[in-house]
């Protein structure tokens, strides 16, 4: 998939950037990893690429927008911290 | 799926919260579908102080463990050979995380994607959990929960101010809450008096103390530091009002739910098992 290879060669230049913008493309790498491409619905699709458009291809990135970005991700049901779950005792 | 019951209201615990941010896909569907059934979903200022002092204080920790250990194995270590078995959810919040961000991760990645998934988790947190609901209700006014988290230094140190009501500094209006509720907690008092010492929990035995102290001299409340010490009567005053108390809590709910006319709706630990009405 292009797009998650994209993410993976960003990931790896990742100290070219900000620590904000690597938070951007790890949400995302996480949110790709744990659903399957062909199972996106058509709003999230466009939700992956206004992020990927404002935020990894845009200018800089700051707190305020992890926020922006973590909003967007979740109005279409898509968790930016599920790799983050604890789990269950 | 049941359809939404038009006017209702579910209250969310602590618990919930923190299942609903990091706990697994099925445990958050399960959760998403109960509360699919009520149009309004609600918490409160000390559930904020909790969801600040349980979840992202452990993360905080984890945080400071890697800046000084600097890695992610190194954390792992650290967590399974010197935190002891009841740390489980920091222990298990290191040991489940990002372990299929990418399969070609190294320990270095992994140690980079646990520090941007804490901070993240410090610095959005709260935002995330007022996003979650769509009401905060003030209850208590909890000085503590509104103390914002400040980061004193990236990935090191952070501070979230005191989780003590005697030295909070903001407005509290604990004392103010406790006497506009005084006939609930005649009503708590009077229940968990009635129930046999094995049914009564230390929480339970603390919330009963408490109770007595400020129905005596409700201006020692704050002394008392209720929001740490009797966080769950004081969410149950908090939550009073709204017909459904949501919780994977039953010990202590289920006597302050029958105290103030509430249905309790439980979410077992274990995601194989349906809620318990």
């Amino acid at each position: 998939m292009a797009l998650f290879d994209d993410l993976r060669n960003l990931w790896k230049a990742r100290t070219l950037r900000e620590d904000e913008w690597a938070t951007v493309v790890t949400f995302l790498q996480g949110v790709l990893h744990r659903n399957h491409f062909e199972r996106l619905s058509a709003t999230q699709c466009a939700a992956i690429r206004a992020i990927v458009d404002a935020y990894v291809a845009g200018g800089g990135v700051r707190d305020s927008d992890i926020q922006n970005v973590t909003r967007m991700l979740r109005r279409v049901r898509l968790d930016p911290y599920e790799p983050l779950a604890v789990a269950e005792p | 799926m049941r359809t939404p019951r038009c006017g209702t209201a579910v209250f969310l615990d602590t618990t919930i919260q923190i299942a609903r941010l990091v706990h697994s896909r099925q445990m958050k569907d399960l959760i998403a579908q109960r509360l699919a059934q009520y149009d309004v979903r609600v918490t409160s200022s000390v559930v904020k102080q909790e969801f600040k002092r349980r979840l992202l204080r452990d993360a905080a920790y984890l945080l400071q463990t890697l800046a000084r250990v600097g890695s992610y194995q190194g954390v792992m270590r650290h967590v399974s050979d010197v935190l002891p078995p009841k740390q489980n959810r920091k222990r298990n919040i290191c040991i489940q995380v990002l372990e299929t961000v990418d399969e070609s991760d190294t320990d270095e990645d992994r140690t980079d994607r646990l520090k941007l998934y804490l901070r993240s988790l410090l610095t959005d947190g709260i935002n995330q959990f007022e996003d979650m609901v769509d009401s905060v209700l003030p209850g208590c006014g909890c000085a503590c929960a509104n103390a914002p988290i400040r980061e004193v230094r990236k990935y090191e140190r952070y501070e979230f101010g005191t989780d003590k009501c005697s030295r909070a500094k903001g407005e509290c209006g604990v004392i103010e809450f406790l006497r506009q509720n005084e006939a609930r907690l005649r009503n708590i008092v009077g229940v968990v008096r009635g129930l046999s010492p094995k049914d009564k929990s230390i929480e339970l035995r603390q919330a009963e103390e408490f109770i007595e102290s400020v129905l005596a001299d409700a201006q020692c409340a704050r002394r008392l530091n209720p929001c740490s010490l009797v966080g769950d009567l004081l969410i149950a005053l908090e939550s009073a009002g709204i017909p459904v108390f949501y919780t994977m809590n039953r010990a202590e709910s289920q006597y302050l739910c029958r105290a103030l006319g509430q249905e309790l709706v439980v979410r077992p630990r274990n995601p194989e098992k349906a809620d318990e009405e």
